[in-house]
């Protein structure tokens, strides 16, 4: 009996090691490079003709006052955002280029380190004009800064001299891949669970007050008001999409449902509030959960604790 | 990842001194509200421009320059992110009567330097429950409900709001948005 107990808590290090450190999909996260780049790159291109106003002389915010705008428990311990609207124009433009460098596959590790140093220069800059995008895009340029994220799809493969070979993939880039995986599952049940506290939520009139808020959508929805169950339903939908989703997208057979659920979750925001960059830099994290159906997997070097 | 979510956590507080500034560093340290708890209502500024001038019975009074609204009503069908950035900034600011002060109130001051005194409205529309819906939304039919109302000297060495400013809403934690009756 200890032997069997020991076998399953061997089994269970094996499954562990190899979640871990095993293959996963590189051209998955490739796609997803792409996406998040591509996704950051044309967000910041829109921004760029309204920094005067986001981070320049005349923002709300002064440059001596950034960081006061922060909570205490918000505050990082140094700061390195941008003085003058100079180094402003400066530090955007390096953002944009290194961006473009990613999306394209150029060294993706190094241009993903330098664009998260430039996006969260200007995230220390001015907090107030930030949204769901650039918040978790954080997470995603951090990640592929860690990931083999330029072997496929990549500008490089063009050019037979930069043309890396082998297979490649490490046991740090599969890391990174579950930890993006992991990082929406808790972004979705955080905010699931928070919702739960909102009696907006358990009503089914939280749909309701956000197409009634003539500010954050792109037309006027009141029409729906027509249809007040539906409403309900897509309100109570929203919630155990969100709260399951962490959970349930982790088995094979719910997968794909969990994945066209998010889908239509996502475009719907997209269509009624606009928010195309949020549902852009959320839905890009799905094509990992798919990595493994619709590509086959890297040949790692092997794994960190087994040898190959 | 997993702590910082949820700031108030007994875990969160123990690890805090350790882990929170390498996730402020990285910009990791967010809770993920998005429209959680509740959707947030939509908030609504006006401000006047205001002059003093001097009668000719010597006398001073206050002429009003100009009303604006902040941000300019976006037009069209699709996503204006100019509109959106001005909104957030709003969103971010006009709940909080401090950040107004430190922050809104004296930018505006700098961008109207004509003005010598402010007049700001931060409000909002109660949206009907969707039983009691007419045809279609008129906002400015509405009921309006002040959060904000206070006069703003623009003194350029140091602006401060006057007494007889008032707040409907008490200094909240960001993210936190409650009024008085729903204590």
């Amino acid at each position: 009996m200890i032997a069997a107990v020991l076998g399953q808590f061997s089994d269970f290090f094996r499954y562990l090691d190899r979640f871990w450190t095993g293959p996963v999909s590189l051209k998955a996260l490739s796609i997803f490079r792409i996406l998040i780049g591509g996704n950051l790159f044309i967000l910041y291109s829109i921004r760029h003709f309204d920094l005067k106003f986001l981070f320049g002389d005349e923002a709300v915010v002064p440059y001596s006052m950034s960081l006061d705008i922060l909570p205490p428990f918000y505050k990082p311990p140094f700061a390195f955002f941008p003085e003058n609207f100079a180094q402003v124009e400066l530090f955007h433009t390096f953002l944009m280029i290194s961006l473009l460098m990613l999306t394209l596959g150029l060294f993706g590790r190094f241009f993903a380190i330098v664009a998260l140093f430039f996006h969260v220069a200007f995230l220390q800059r001015n907090y107030a004009i930030v949204y769901g995008a650039e918040i978790v895009s954080c997470y995603w340029l951090f990640f592929l800064a860690l990931a083999d994220n330029s072997r496929y799809y990549s500008v490089r493969n063009l050019i037979p001299r930069l043309k890396r070979k082998g297979a490649g993939g490490d046991w740090l880039t599969t890391m990174a891949y579950r930890l993006i995986q992991i990082q929406i599952c808790i972004i979705y049940a955080y905010t699931g669970w928070e919702k739960l506290r909102g009696n907006d939520w358990w009503t089914g009139e939280a749909l309701w007050l956000v197409l009634g808020n003539e500010q954050l959508v792109v037309a006027n929805w009141s029409f729906l008001k027509s249809f007040p169950v539906l409403l309900a339903s897509m309100t109570h939908f929203t919630i155990l999409f969100e709260i399951y989703f962490p959970v349930l997208v982790w088995f094979k057979k719910w997968r794909l449902v969990c994945i066209i659920l998010g889908i239509g979750l996502h475009t719907g925001i997209i269509f009624v509030m606009g928010l195309f960059f949020f549902g852009v830099t959320m839905m890009s994290v799905y094509v990992l959960f798919l990595g493994d159906t619709l590509f086959q997997k890297s040949q790692n070097e092997g794994s960190l604790f087994a040898s190959s | 990842m997993v702590l910082v979510p949820n700031e108030k956590a007994i875990q969160t507080r123990v690890a805090q001194n350790l882990i929170l500034p390498y996730l402020n560093l990285f910009g990791f340290n967010t809770h993920w509200r998005f429209f959680s708890p509740g959707p947030m209502p939509a908030l609504y500024m006006e401000y006047q421009l205001n002059k003093e001038v001097q009668n000719e019975d010597s006398t001073q009074s206050v002429d009003m320059i100009q009303e604006r609204i902040f941000p300019k009503k976006k037009g069209g069908l699709f996503y204006s992110s100019s509109y959106i950035r001005r909104l957030y900034t709003l969103r971010h600011h006009g709940f909080n009567r401090e950040r107004i002060e430190n922050f809104f109130a004296p930018y505006f001051c700098r961008i109207h330097p004509e003005s010598e005194n402010i007049h700001f409205e931060f409000f909002t529309y109660k949206i009907p429950r969707i039983e009691s819906f007419e045809e279609k939304i008129v906002y400015e039919d509405l009921e309006r409900k002040m959060i904000h109302e206070l006069n703003f000297q623009c003194d350029l060495e140091a602006p401060k709001a006057s007494e007889e400013g008032k707040t409907q809403y008490r200094f909240l934690d960001e993210g936190d948005f409650k009024t008085e009756d729903e204590e």
